[in-house]
């Protein structure tokens, strides 16, 4: 119910809010910007997973010191730790780094950020990596449109930075709409002594760093204001501690898009700056001591507070790192269990135990029962590969007319995905269940019958495979405007769901008639309907009906498509033959063989061609 | 049942190849059976089908049906000689 009234909910605020405010509009368009620039980032390294960056990356992160390290570099070079750690969480996404690798590149890249406090207090320089932003926006989406594979995986890297300071420069534009926020940010107001003073400014300092969206900027403006007596010595290192952070509002903005892995960093970045945050709030006196102790042993005057300020930031940050890194181990349990990773849904066995293993009839029923359920979840794979319902198989329902008349695709989820979810697990649990239990199985017909058993699962699983590879034209030709290609693929769909439909009819036992001998028709029909023995491919190109594209995919289409039928049968022949056994040995012996059915087929064109 | 009738009934008893055929002969006779009314049944819908279409196909079952009911009563010959 909370989940279907939470995304109309959503649109109906947002629209709300768009209408009353269009800062509202500004801001939240930079955070989906901002948003998709994660996703084109996260796309782009992917390009590299595997690769030279992959292997650069694990070498250069196997240890904490060389993590730091790398983070420090990154974010030296880079002034801008947020940037770093949005980085980092995609790369963390894309599986190129583990979560500890990401957590020492993150604590090394807040230290690194320091570096930038030295530059703006020591040199009045500003390093502004955002006026890169529309140049990378514009080569980056020239790269996606290069056929390489690494030049387009480079090209989503540029274009999701673009994409990154381009969000973060709307959101900006827009809190700078805000009155109120312009007047919050007015430090004279706020002029406050004591606990109460480092409480307030630590919150002005995270305010203003959420509104400009840069713990840089914070600085700059709590270094102005100091030089000019607008804020106490004692406020301004709230406010940096504030800033320090707030900054990691744009890595928990990151980790939205991410996997869990990627959020737990963001929270790890948080928890690093907030513990970090709470011990200096607490030890404000003996920190501003420290800083006088490190200030005087490095050469900087006493009423040099704006390099104070930076000696304070540097400080803050490895006590941070100092702090932290022993506790890493802990922190990633603790991650772990406050942020559990949603486990697949992965389908296991029902049946099969291992105490029927060592019966030989009770084993040989456990994997029956198992390979029918294994064939029910094809069954609705295949159906919807095929963009049908299962209601198509009923025994009185008209599948020539259904298909042909259908004009829609049902979007079907990731086959492969429903392959490892749904068939892989199960058909591994079975071969793992026949191969222990082949020990037990005492009479040769028992360890045949399970063999054959197990060659049902095999044959299923190509059938899913088969429907992958079909599926991808079958969406684009059954709704064709050329009705030859679209007729073409439409009597793949429908033999296919006549095979099934027969397994169903067979399978139920309520017609005495339907054994597995009636699979017999069905090999005949594929035989007859053979595109390319019948020669109706060639007419079809001979007669400009289809191009020679269409032609190829016919053919190979049609291959997957016999292979699929073929499968099916073999297995229905396996798992749905008589459960008497004198019954059985008589229904396979009448059954036809290869040359019987060819024989068939050869009359039926004879017949045909008079 | 005379004395030949009874000696006959224990050598199909005592002889398990034998016994084994025999059931066999059974089922697929049934089988044979089963499968003439299918096809007496398919034949009989044939002629009423209107739809060209499915007409086809039950002419193919029909054609399916004959060869295997063909391939079934050679067996089932050769199963009664040997019995």
């Amino acid at each position: 119910m909370i989940k279907k009234i939470f995304l109309p909910t959503i649109f109906l605020v947002l629209t709300y809010g768009f209408w009353v405010s269009p800062d509202f509009k500004v801001i939240t368009a930079g955070v989906a910007i901002f948003l998709f620039g994660m996703l084109a980032l996260e796309q782009g390294f992917n390009a590299f997973a595997g690769g030279a960056l992959e292997r650069t990356l694990r070498k250069s992160t196997n240890k904490m010191w060389k993590s730091l390290t790398f983070g420090f570099t990154a974010a030296t070079v880079m002034q801008s730790s947020s940037l770093v750690s949005v980085i980092t969480i995609s790369f963390l996404s894309a599986g190129l780094i583990g979560l500890v690798e990401g957590m020492g590149i993150i604590f090394g890249a807040n230290v690194g950020s320091t570096t930038g406090a030295w530059l703006i207090a020591g040199f009045g320089l500003k390093v502004k990596i955002s006026a890169y932003a529309m140049p990378m926006l514009v080569f980056g989406v020239i790269f996606i449109f290069q056929k390489s594979k690494f030049l387009k995986g480079f090209g989503y890297i540029l274009a999701g930075l673009g994409f990154l300071f381009l969000g973060i420069h709307y959101m900006k534009e827009g809190f700078e709409g805000f009155e109120a926020f312009q007047n919050q940010i007015s430090l004279t107001d706020y002029a406050l002594e004591g606990f109460a003073g480092v409480l307030v400014f630590t919150l002005i300092g995270i305010l203003a760093t959420i509104v400009m969206q840069s713990s840089h900027a914070t600085l700059v403006l709590v270094i102005t204001a100091l030089s000019v007596h607008q804020v106490t010595y004692g406020n301004a290192l709230a406010l940096v501690i504030g800033a320090n952070v707030g900054t990691t509002i744009t890595a928990v903005l990151g980790s939205l898009t991410s996997n869990t892995d990627g959020k737990r960093l963001a929270l790890s970045d948080v928890l690093f700056k907030v513990t970090a945050g709470i011990v200096f709030m607490l030890a404000m006196n003996p920190v501003i001591g420290l800083v006088d102790m490190v200030s005087t042993t490095i050469g900087i005057a006493e009423d040099d507070y704006t390099l104070k300020l930076a000696v304070f930031h540097t400080i803050f940050n490895v006590t941070g790192v100092i702090i932290m890194v022993p506790l890493t181990g802990k922190l990633v349990s603790f991650l772990v269990r406050v942020m559990p990773t949603k486990a697949p849904q992965v389908e296991k066995a029902r049946y099969l135990s291992s105490a029927s293993a060592e019966i030989p009839a009770a084993a040989i029923e456990a994997v029956r029962k198992e390979t029918v359920r294994l064939y029910d979840l094809s069954v609705d794979t295949i159906i919807r590969g095929l963009s049908l319902n299962r209601s198509v198989l009923a025994a009185d329902s008209k599948i020539d007319d259904i298909i042909n008349n259908s004009s829609n695709i049902i979007l079907q989820q990731n086959i492969d995905d429903i392959y490892v979810r749904r068939i892989k697990s199960i058909y591994a649990d079975i071969v793992e269940f026949i191969s222990q239990s082949q020990s037990s199985m005492g009479a040769p017909g028992h360890l045949d019958r399970l063999l054959l058993l197990r060659e049902v699962g095999r044959d299923l699983v190509e059938t899913i495979k088969g429907i992958k590879h079909l599926q991808k034209n079958l969406n684009i030709y059954t709704l064709s405007a050329n009705s030859d290609i679209r007729q073409e693929y439409n009597n793949m769909r429908i033999q296919i769901c006549r095979v099934l439909q027969e397994l169903e009819v067979i399978r139920a036992g309520e017609d005495e008639s339907a054994t597995i001998l009636s699979l017999d028709q069905l090999k005949v029909e594929i035989n007859e309907k053979d595109i390319i023995k019948t020669g109706r491919l060639d007419r079809l190109i001979r007669e400009h009906r289809i191009s020679a594209p269409m032609a190829i995919s016919l053919m190979n289409d049609s291959a997957y498509y016999q292979d699929i039928c073929r499968n099916l049968i073999h297995m229905g022949g396996i798992l749905f033959i008589s459960s008497d056994k004198s019954d059985e040995a008589a229904e396979n012996s009448v059954a036809l063989d290869e040359a019987e059915i060819k024989e068939v087929v050869d009359e039926y064109v004879e017949e045909a061609t008079k | 049942m005379n004395t030949n009738d009874l000696l006959k009934a224990i050598e199909n008893f005592v002889d398990t190849n034998k016994r084994e055929r025999i059931t066999r002969y059974e089922s697929l006779k049934r089988l044979m059976k089963k499968l003439k009314i299918k096809q007496n049944l398919l034949k009989d819908t044939v002629k009423n089908e209107t739809n060209k279409k499915c007409k086809k196909r039950l002419e193919e079952k029909i054609r399916v049906l004959k060869a295997q009911r063909k391939k079934g009563l050679k067996l089932l010959k050769e199963l009664k000689s040997e019995i």
